[in-house]
């Protein structure tokens, strides 16, 4: 999936989501931080941990390196895409 | 750290919690409440605070009884403390009563006692205060000294913060020389985070002040992160209190604040010796064990690196 695939995917999940339920793709598909979705710090980490257990069931943890993208949505989305991924990767032995 | 500091323990550890136990959702207007300081739709039930403890008393009173406790526990007479380091958050200081510290030092039997008050760091206060305390011993004729953290909110509607639900407690714990007390402190540090000081803290410059902090107290300790056994971090929400841990690298299973948060809210200042002595009577502080002492406030990130003493 590309990035803006990705995007379609975060809108949707924040669809979703109590506290994001009101955003909608177009919204995401042009917003250039969570700011313009009016997302907030304590926010983004409840849509983050909610993903993370929905998506993973909390197979994948989140990960220090991820913090500093959670302010701009390529960020975002790409961290999206990494947790996507950590589940779709084989285990490895 | 000179040879002397070496023999400096720090033990007794004593809390003095608030006497009421109440549950967040029976404080007046809680949804309103609630609704205005978290995400819409946020549900409250994840942030894992169940009940809070409040002081029915005056807050001298809490602080009496705490530091009694712990010099009981020391086995230290009143009369043989040097200094009490007292460490508050900014807005409590203003409650404190204007011959509050007399007033502790009477009730005490503190005779012959120097009184500090460490603040102006938010949450971060009681680690700057164990730093302070233990620099104390750089005069060869200080024997003991007590540090004390106390927080308190008399307002029931100002527990509920967008990071944490406010819980009253007052702790304490003595340093004496020449006595291995529970642990000892490697290192410590406090750093300021600029924009968070100015309300425009970011993920980014949350992370900056906590990494710059954690590699302080590990490089000055010849210690790395991996070693570090339990932190006994601030009781913030819960979501937030496991993301700050993880963007600082800290292992998620090394934390010890789950049971204190649920009963107790953030208690201030106190939370790191709460979950401290929280730990030690259900699992138990080993010799040679690393310990990390952790707080975190709005413009502010403290650490203090601890070593279970040999007994």
């Amino acid at each position: 999936m590309g990035a803006d695939d990705y995007r379609r995917t975060f809108a949707e999940f924040l669809a979703t989501q109590p506290m994001t339920s009101d955003v909608t793709y177009e919204q995401v598909a042009t917003a250039k931080t969570r700011d313009d979705l009016g997302i907030s710090s304590l926010n983004m980490i409840l849509v983050l941990v909610n993903y993370l257990k929905e998506r993973t069931n909390d197979t994948v943890a989140l990960r220090p390196e991820w913090v500093s993208r959670l302010t701009d949505m390529d960020g975002i989305v790409s961290v999206l895409r990494e947790i996507d991924a950590s589940m779709a990767a084989p285990a490895r032995a | 750290m000179t040879p002397d500091h070496d023999e400096v323990g720090i033990g007794a550890f004593a809390s003095a919690l608030g006497d009421l136990e109440c549950k967040p959702e029976n404080i007046p207007d809680f949804e309103a409440l609630w609704r205005g300081v978290s995400p819409p739709g946020a549900d409250f039930a994840t942030m894992g605070c169940t009940t809070f403890r409040k002081m029915s008393g005056a807050v001298e009173t809490y602080v009496v009884d705490a530091v009694r406790r712990s010099l009981r526990a020391a086995d230290v007479s009143p009369a043989d403390v040097d200094h009490i380091v007292l460490a508050t958050s900014d807005p409590t200081v203003a409650l404190l009563p204007p011959d509050f510290a007399v007033d502790v030092l009477g009730a005490v039997g503190l005779v012959d006692c120097v009184p500090h008050l460490l603040s102006l760091q938010r949450c971060c206060s009681s680690i700057s205060a164990l730093r302070h305390g233990w620099h104390l011993f750089a005069d060869p004729d200080v024997s003991h000294v007590v540090v004390v953290a106390l927080d308190f909110t008399p307002d029931d509607r100002e527990r509920l913060r967008t990071y944490a639900v406010f819980g009253d407690a007052a702790t304490s714990c003595v340093l004496s020389r020449r006595d291995p007390g529970l642990v000892r402190l490697l290192s410590s540090a406090v750093y300021v985070d600029d924009e968070g000081l100015r309300g425009r803290d970011t993920f980014v410059s949350r992370q900056t002040v906590a990494d710059r902090t954690l590699s302080s107290v590990l490089r000055a300790s010849g210690r790395r992160l991996e070693q570090i056994t339990k932190v006994f971090p601030a009781n913030l929400h819960q979501p937030l209190t496991l993301f700050n841990a993880t963007a600082a690298g800290l292992r998620l299973e090394t934390l010890h604040y789950i049971d204190t948060l649920a009963a107790n809210g953030h208690c201030g200042n106190c939370d790191w010796m709460i979950n401290l002595s929280d730990y030690h009577e259900k699992v138990g502080i080993v010799p040679g064990g690393i310990y990390l002492a952790q707080s975190s406030a709005n413009g502010f990130y403290a650490c203090g690196l601890l070593e279970g003493s040999a007994r």
